[in-house]
């Protein structure tokens, strides 16, 4: 909001930093020896070189502290580096990808259920089901994610700046290389699925922010 | 945000170290299983045998240390949340609960020697980690010379 | 920062302040957490092998399917706890 409102309190906070930094205000001044009798002016201990020190030592957790710098990177989730961005991308989607799977064999076991049997049995029937189809899908989504933030933030080194550019061209070579090994046609439904999803991503994205 | 990371909640570490475990354990598996597919296959195949092993294997065991991760960070942020307290036996008990519930379909004896060696693998582990810290934070310590010149 | 990094990195030993304690989506992450693994360890899904869910007994003794069963019932008690303390958390942020 900045834009809207900045024009009328820019004005006394600049005068009150420059106050901040000189140690007295700049309109009220006279002569020099109002300037030498304000107080704190000449306070040994902030003239003397070695004062701040009991500030700790700052410069060491400077390099900790840094978000991660490229360009238009600031996803949902404060990221530090692009290890970062890996790790949550893929786990999130290998999560989503296994609750999705669990879904589906969760109904898939409910129509498969064995009649008249004990509950338990019931039970395991569902959670067999759940067990095989959920990992499977987990494990294909997760590695279809890894593919794509490792591009994705190859991409982003390699210009210097995150757009939705990338992402969708991540996805699409994710996608690409994901199902290289199937022949042409697998390999251009998948290449155009995952850029899609990579677009959609970035939509829902711009959504949210 | 701060820099100051122990303060993350934790399903986004779970999530961090989930995500991290798997990627660690498909790109292991992927040349763990390229080397090993391409040896066991015959001449003039030796390509195509890596790929569909690192195809068929690699994300099973990023799933599988995708899962030990998980586990682990999931038992060490509810061990830290019962002890209320942050220190090396968190690990531990982590390692020894995430060891004994990933082995509990082999019995009781599996069970029972993958929870301890887990849990020692992750002592030993911390303790290494402790004295690589503690020798890397001290300072280079001046050579003591006596006091007066020794008689000859 | 991971846990997994931290046992090779480890941070100085502490208490944990009461504001960390009662973290909403940590509390709720194990509550789910809890009750998940105990109807697990309830099933018989961790003594069943193969695909006529036959128990080995030799590999899971009678005395070890009892105690896993326990264990199962004390996991769902304490997520049923836990489950108590994020309705109060809630509870608490949303009347004060």
């Amino acid at each position: 909001m900045s834009w809207l409102f900045g024009g009328k309190t820019e004005q006394p906070k600049k005068e009150e930093s420059l106050q901040q930094t000189l140690g007295f205000d700049p309109a009220q001044v006279s002569d020099v020896s109002s300037i030498l009798s304000a107080p704190g002016v000449l306070d040994s201990a902030r003239l003397h070189p070695l004062a701040g020190l009991d500030k700790g030592i700052e410069y060491l957790d400077l390099e900790e502290e840094q978000l991660n710098n490229v360009e238009g990177a600031q996803g949902l989730i404060p990221s530090r580096s692009w290890t970062d961005d890996l790790c949550y991308g893929t786990g999130a989607v290998y999560l989503l990808g296994l609750g999705i799977g669990g879904a589906y064999g969760f109904q898939e076991g409910v129509k498969n259920l064995p009649k008249n049997a004990p509950p338990r049995l019931q039970l395991n029937t569902i959670l067999n089901h759940i067990t095989k189809r959920g990992p499977y899908l987990g494990n294909s989504a997760g590695v279809l994610a890894l593919t794509y933030n490792l591009i994705d933030s190859s991409l982003d080194g390699f210009r210097g700046k995150h757009d939705d550019i990338n992402s969708v061209a991540a996805g699409a070579l994710a996608g690409a290389i994901f199902r290289s090994s199937a022949g042409l046609r697998p390999m251009g439904y998948s290449t155009v699925l995952m850029a899609g999803a990579a677009g959609a991503w970035c939509g829902l994205k711009r959504l949210l922010a | 945000m701060s820099a100051d990371h122990t303060r993350d909640p934790c399903p986004i570490v779970i999530l961090n170290d989930f995500g991290g475990a798997f990627s660690m354990g498909v790109i292991g598996g992927c040349v763990w299983h390229g080397i090993k597919g391409f040896r066991n296959s015959p001449y003039g195949e030796r390509g195509y045998g890596a790929i569909s092993a690192i195809k068929a294997r690699a994300p099973v065991v990023g799933g599988n240390f995708g899962v030990w991760g998980g586990l682990f960070s999931t038992f060490d942020c509810s061990v830290k949340a019962v002890r209320k307290r942050e220190d090396a036996w968190n690990a531990v008990i982590a390692g020894f609960f995430t060891g004994g519930a990933l082995a509990i379909r082999g019995g009781w004896r599996h069970t029972r020697n993958s929870a301890i060696t887990c849990a020692c693998l992750l002592g030993v582990f911390e303790g290494v980690g402790m004295m690589m810290q503690r020798f890397m934070a001290q300072p280079t310590m001046a050579p003591q010379y006596p006091d007066q010149p020794l008689t000859a | 920062m991971s846990n997994i990094l931290s046992v090779f990195n480890p941070s100085p030993s502490r208490d944990l302040a009461p504001s960390e304690a009662d973290c909403l989506p940590c509390t709720l992450i194990q509550s789910v957490f809890a009750i998940g693994g105990g109807i697990y360890l309830n099933s018989s899904l961790p003594f069943t092998e193969g695909k006529e869910n036959k128990i080995d007994f030799k590999k899971h003794p009678l005395w070890w399917q009892k105690s896993v069963r326990g264990i199962g019932i004390l996991l769902i008690g304490l997520g049923a706890y836990r489950f108590g303390e994020v309705g109060q958390i809630v509870y608490k942020k949303k009347f004060e």
